[in-house]
């Protein structure tokens, strides 16, 4: 049986660029989501997200021309290859895939609402160009040189981590011995007035697993693993810094933004990657959660976690309380995070979760991070569409 | 890709909803039979103003009940196309459509999405401020709402994928497909393509340059031919059923063909380039290897040729190069239906049609083809060569998708 390892870490956060930044927050407990400055926000019922800072956007090492989105999973990609010392030859067999959602949709928005404002087509359309979630993964291909599969994956919030189980797919399948995978996502207008409209968003930053709890907070940024063959890795030297044991897929069929009230879909997706990974429930000492500040997600992620784990059977915190919901990069953003805790063993923990909700039984960690030497952790990712995805790391010795 | 496989993979249903018609693989196998093409004048809206006029539309009528008149109100017209393309092929498979089951995966490939919920997300806003917002439009802001959609009407409760990526988004969603059966992830999965046209995606692509003419002259679509200026755009859905073999023999299952192998990589480019390629055929040789089969034993092939010159220039170089001297007979789909995600799966189906009765649809337009030393099937209903099959996609920004389809050789078994 092969084994994936996780040789290589990228990331852009709202902390800024960097995989050592965005664990410093993390760990930190320090809450990064603040008023957006992108665009107007007049109007509505949440005006705050985890937003990039503007002098780390200034500072990108990605052409000011590309989408917003496309430089910053550029920018986090690279990382992730430098991270791994990959060679110019492995980059060559390498193959990508990218979860996205958002695209360059919001260059779009500003070429489209300054047409419906104008009533004339503006001359600029270069941003036309980016439009599609799969902008990123060709960005990154060309500009790293990767010549395996090169994929985009669109499963709404759990795009970022999907990317990842099926880019182990294809390492065990023997397709290639190196994959770059990750998620990327960019603020958008539309995106922040849809989930406003859905009346998802809390006004102030959100607080997954709180009693009070009135919604999530958006977010944006970008994350890249290298996964790798554990024998190509061991070969070259690579130290890895994680296995991905498994991972687990399913879908709820039931409601298009709304999860299962019985848990059933995301409870399919643990108990798979459980059974995949050959680990009973007790093996594992961390989840890290979906967690959205939702009333709906918590209440149905917490029902699952219980099913599978039993009450306070697990450790739990949520990342969104730190940096917002990043959509496409969520997944991702959070997979490098389980895998820095089992690192660093450190649970990073649930920001502004003053009143802990009587209903969820979990020590969600609050405020402060917690010393653990945690061996197996597991990251959930959920999106619209009844998507769940489960992923089970291993602390690497 | 599929070589470490674990099970034979097998095509037990189709269902399409295209410019040429909605139906199953019986349907589809008349379509191609008579091998006419449904491209016109764009009917849905006026295309006044921009620089093309020609698509490949879905008949009026085509989704009949096929979709219900409640999901008919609540569904955008994308996701009906594929909720419709879902169930005619499970139907056509004989399997129980709506039964729950976490055994059943979906993978749907998309260019577009739904860019017309956006667009009218979009104007709402534009039109009234947050007010003018609807909660009802958003999740089809993302563009896996064709999936999600699907999924709830046919109960697929395995992983539900869909993958976003020009031009061969339908031959991908085949090749994971194909390679999630081959690997014992899913018995059985539905994979599709699915785009639809639009305005504000007619009114870019025309902007970008990216439709015949592109370059001016007369507008057509002709792949492989002197005259090629561009994709004529299509639109429609286009599911099959994948299983496992024995997955299909147990439940009875009439067998269209068997995939036997997939592969697809990338020639690093820029996104909306194509690769200056030597030949680089490996794409192709490694699905023959895989399936076993030297190039010489390929009879014919379905090639993406949207009618995008250097994408027709640049995959006849990569045949050429893995096949060498030998000529199977090719041809393309997009002078029928027009390019869109839909038809990478059709022409996976319609490989299936060809397994089974040796002909091929033929390219009638063909003239002059760009290169004299290719063996493309012109007439409807032309003879296919002997031997297998492959079903080879090109997208500009380098990615390759090559298939191998068979008829299912019971005496193998």
């Amino acid at each position: 049986m092969t084994r994936v390892v996780v040789t290589g870490l990228g990331v852009v956060s709202p902390y800024g660029v960097g995989v050592q930044p965005f664990w410093g927050g993390l760990s930190s407990g320090r809450c990064a989501i603040r008023p957006i400055t992108l665009f107007e926000t007049d109007g509505f019922r949440s005006r705050i997200a985890g937003e990039v800072p503007a002098d780390a956007v200034a500072a990108l090492p990605a052409s000011r021309r590309r989408s917003r989105a496309d430089r910053f999973g550029l920018t986090a990609a690279r990382e992730a290859v430098a991270d791994a010392g990959l060679s110019r030859a492995e980059q060559a067999m390498a193959g990508v895939i990218v979860g996205g959602v958002g695209g360059g949709m919001l260059e779009v928005e500003a070429w489209y609402w300054e047409m419906a404002r104008s009533g004339e087509d503006p001359r600029r359309r270069t941003a036309l160009r980016s439009v599609l979630p799969s902008s990123h993964a060709e960005v990154v291909a060309h500009r790293l040189g990767l010549g395996g599969p090169k994929e985009t994956v669109v499963m709404a919030c759990s795009s970022g981590a999907a990317s990842l189980a099926l880019a182990a797919d294809l390492i065990v399948d023997g397709v290639t011995p190196v994959m770059l995978a990750g998620g990327v996502d960019a603020l958008t207008r539309i995106c922040f007035m849809g989930f406003n409209t859905l009346k998802l968003l809390d006004p102030d930053p959100c607080r997954p697993f709180d009693r009070d709890r009135r919604g999530m907070s958006l977010g944006e940024g970008a994350a890249f693993v290298v996964l790798e063959d554990w024998g190509h890795a061991r070969e070259r030297g690579a130290r890895p810094y994680a296995e991905l044991l498994s991972s687990g897929l399913s879908t709820d069929a039931f409601h298009v933004t709304s999860p299962h009230p019985g848990a059933e879909g995301v409870i399919r997706a643990i108990t798979d990657s459980l059974a995949r990974a050959g680990l009973d429930s007790g093996d594992v000492g961390y989840v890290n959660a979906h967690g959205t500040g939702t009333l709906q997600n918590d209440r149905t992620e917490a029902l699952a976690l219980a099913k599978v784990f039993g009450a306070a059977g697990v450790l739990v915190s949520a990342n969104k309380s730190l940096i917002g919901h990043t959509m496409a990069a969520a997944g991702a953003l959070e997979a490098v995070a389980t895998v820095l805790t089992l690192r660093h063993g450190m649970i990073p923990p649930t920001a502004n979760l003053d009143h802990p909700d009587p209903e969820i039984p979990f020590d969600c960690v609050p405020h402060t991070a917690r010393p653990s030497s945690v061996q197996v952790a597991m990251s959930n990712s959920f999106g619209f569409g009844g998507q769940n995805v489960s992923l089970i790391f291993r602390r690497s010795e | 890709m599929i070589s470490s496989q674990k099970h034979r993979v097998v095509l037990t249903g189709v269902g399409s909803l295209s410019a040429l018609g909605a139906g199953g693989f019986g349907a589809l196998g008349q379509a191609l039979e008579a091998g006419r093409p449904a491209i016109g004048a764009v009917r849905a809206f006026p295309v006044d103003g921009f620089g093309s006029r020609l698509a490949g539309e879905v008949p009026d009528g085509a989704l009949g009940d096929l979709v219900g008149r409640d999901e008919g109100r609540r569904l955008s017209r994308i996701c009906r196309l594929a909720v419709a393309a879902c169930r005619l092929a499970l139907r056509d498979a004989g399997w129980g459509v709506g039964a729950d089951s976490s055994e059943l995966g979906l993978i749907v490939g998309s260019e577009f999405g739904d860019l017309r919920s956006t667009q009218e997300f979009a104007d709402g806003y534009l039109r009234k401020g947050p007010l003018g917002l609807s909660a009802m439009i958003f999740p089809n802001t993302v563009m896996n709402t064709m999936a999600a959609t699907a999924g709830i009407a046919v109960g697929a409760k395995g992983p539900s994928v869909t993958l976003n990526q020009a031009t061969v988004a339908g031959e991908l969603a085949v090749a994971h497909g194909a390679s999630m059966v081959a690997n014992a992830r899913m018995p059985a999965v539905l994979v599709g393509g699915v785009d639809e046209i639009c305005p504000i995606l007619y009114r870019m692509l025309s902007a970008l340059g990216g439709l015949s003419p592109m370059a001016g002259g007369p507008e057509g679509c002709w792949p492989f031919d002197r005259r090629h200026n561009g994709p004529v755009r299509g639109e429609g859905a286009t599911f099959v059923l994948l299983e496992t073999l024995e997955g299909a023999l147990r439940r009875g299952a009439t067998i269209r063909a068997e995939l036997r192998g997939v592969a697809w990589g990338n020639s690093p480019v820029g996104r909306d380039r194509v690769p200056r390629s030597e030949g680089d055929g490996s794409v192709i040789a490694r699905v023959l290897t895989q399936a076993g089969l030297t190039p010489d034993s390929v009879g014919w092939a379905y090639l993406s040729g949207t009618g995008d010159p250097p994408l027709d220039d640049w995959q006849l170089e990569l045949v050429r190069a893995a096949f060498g001297d030998h000529r199977p007979s090719l041809t393309s789909l997009t002078p029928l239906a027009g390019d869109h995600a839909g038809l990478g799966v059709l022409r996976v189906a319609a490989g299936a049609w060809t397994a089974g009765t040796r002909r091929l649809p033929g390219l009638p337009s063909l003239r002059e083809p760009v290169r004299d030393d290719c063996a493309f099937a012109t007439a409807p209903g032309s003879p296919a060569g002997a031997g297998a099959g492959v079903v080879h996609g090109v997208a500009r920004g380098g990615t390759q998708v090559a298939l191998v389809v068979e008829p299912f050789d019971a005496e193998s078994r």
